[in-house]
């Protein structure tokens, strides 16, 4: 087995026995019965608030989630300094990263499948556009995933990593209400603000929330341009994890 | 030639930690490196490793660069004040050091060098966060020593140990010894390093001031060896 299947596999068999990990049971469990308790007391339709609220939770829980679970495990191995005798093994940098990259994806989709299947449960919407919105979500996680293992690397502080990747991930929902804002205000500024909507993470992109509610109109086609973006910026965060990793000192 | 260390230098901002130092080490010596609190230790031996890239004059394992992975095929590591993964168990990270050195898991092989640290076995079963202090090093040494490298490079393998502990480990590294494995080892404790050790690398303010045997060092002067440990450091101390 290769080096990065060998990381990637120990990672899991570490997560899996972490308590932080199994907070997600009461941590679907609050989901749900904030959706119905939403539906309860919203003002609007009691199915509508329910499932407003379980598409927004489930992407915010996910994302919760497996960022807290990469913060912590990529800063206890810091910390511990178990890293060192990891690295100091016959294995590239950039291969750990990987390692721990897929190990901590498919985590995040395993969580994500868990939440498509609850919407399906609750008849949140009809199954082709959830799971193009949950489809959409797991790319949402990936990037986060990737951008939690950079910020972690790089800081080597638990609350300033929590710090970073929370930013990482409230600029990234409001590239897309920053450029609207611009774009009222001077339409000279449209082509710069366009630039800096897909420079800086726009994670709004990777939802398809509209198409679940409204029950309009979506296609699997619908998921090409998301997720390319993904992959570009996934690419250009591991090429900055790796630049910075094979210069730094331990 | 295990290792070669020429004209090594490292900064960390303005602070020199490492000054100008030249050392070689050849296959099958057992080396001692001691040095006060700060003196450099850590980042020699960070650098031997391949933890430390950046810095000025050269690091060669068996001819090939520090950094080099061929290089660390041949070289087991086991950091200062190290605690393995939490919810792994002691067999899983075991498994995945050797996995990661090119191994596989030989449950007898791991039980017969974790009863020579005096590891029980049914501990090795259990996950790493219900350990002692002392049975993490223990496990730590235990990863370093089962994949069989050529050289080993502790940082302060007796750290923390009770009396009882310690015992067993210099035992477990008077045993590689005699294998002809190469040993790269710093302690503050010189009597345990005059036991196990060919030879003595004093660092002081990252040079080099003292490479002999622990009789040559004693030839310093005072009752024991950390007197003359103290000596060497005072006729070296910079204004």
């Amino acid at each position: 087995m290769s080096r990065i299947g060998i990381v990637c596999i120990y990672t899991l068999q570490e997560v899996r026995r972490d308590r932080l990990f199994w907070g997600f049971v009461p941590l679907m469990l609050f989901v749900i019965a904030f959706t119905f308790f939403m539906r309860e007391t919203s003002i609007v339709a009691g199915a509508e608030a329910l499932n407003r609220s379980y598409i927004a939770l489930s992407a915010l829980a996910a994302a919760v989630f497996i960022v807290l679970l990469v913060v912590s495990s990529m800063y206890r191995e810091i910390d511990s300094k178990a890293i060192f005798m990891v690295i100091t093994k016959p294995i590239a940098r950039h291969e750990y990263i990987l390692g721990k990259f897929i190990a901590f994806s498919l985590i995040s989709a395993g969580i994500i499948i868990i939440f498509f299947a609850g919407a399906l449960v609750l008849g949140v919407g009809p199954a082709k556009p959830l799971a193009v919105h949950y489809i959409l979500c797991l790319f949402e996680q990936l990037v986060m995933i990737m951008a939690a293992l950079a910020i972690t690397l790089g800081l080597r502080s638990l609350p300033s990593s929590i710090l970073g990747v929370a930013g990482f991930y409230i600029i990234g929902h409001s590239t897309k209400k920053m450029v609207d804002i611009g774009m009222h205000m001077a339409s000279a500024w449209v082509p710069a603000l366009k630039v800096f909507y897909y420079l800086f993470p726009s994670l709004s992109l990777f939802s398809a929330q509209a198409a679940v509610l409204e029950q309009g109109p979506v296609s699997w086609t619908d998921i090409f341009f998301p997720v390319g973006y993904a992959a570009l910026y996934l690419a250009i965060l591991f090429l900055i994890i790796v630049i910075d990793i094979r210069k730094r000192d331990f | 030639m295990s290792i070669t260390i020429k004209r090594l230098s490292k900064f960390y901002g303005k602070t020199q930690a490492l000054s100008e130092i030249n050392l070689n080490i050849q296959t099958g010596e057992s080396v001692g490196l001691v040095g006060l609190n700060g003196a450099g230790k850590t980042t020699l031996l960070k650098t031997i490793v391949g933890l430390i890239i950046n810095f000025d004059g050269e690091v060669l394992i068996n001819d090939l660069p520090a950094m080099d992975r061929m290089a660390r095929l041949s070289t087991s590591f086991l950091p200062e004040d190290f605690s393995p993964p939490l919810y792994l168990t002691g067999y899983d990270f075991v498994s995945y050091m050797l996995r990661l050195s090119g191994g596989n898991l030989n449950q007898s092989e791991v039980d017969e060098f974790a009863d020579t640290l005096e590891l029980q076995v049914n501990v090795l079963s259990q996950p790493i966060r219900t350990y002692s202090k002392g049975m993490r090093q223990k496990l730590g040494l235990l990863a370093a020593m089962l994949p069989d490298t050529e050289i080993i490079i502790l940082d302060e393998p007796l750290s923390g140990l009770d009396p009882g502990a310690r015992v067993v480990v210099k035992d477990a590294l008077g045993t590689l010894r005699k294998k002809g494995k190469t040993l790269f080892f710093s302690s503050h404790i010189l009597t345990d390093l005059e036991e196990i050790a060919d030879r003595l690398v004093i660092i002081h303010e990252g040079k080099e001031i003292f490479d002999g045997k622990p009789e040559e060092l004693r030839s310093y002067g005072g009752r024991t060896l950390e007197d003359a440990f103290l000596h060497v450091i005072r006729s070296n101390r910079t204004s």
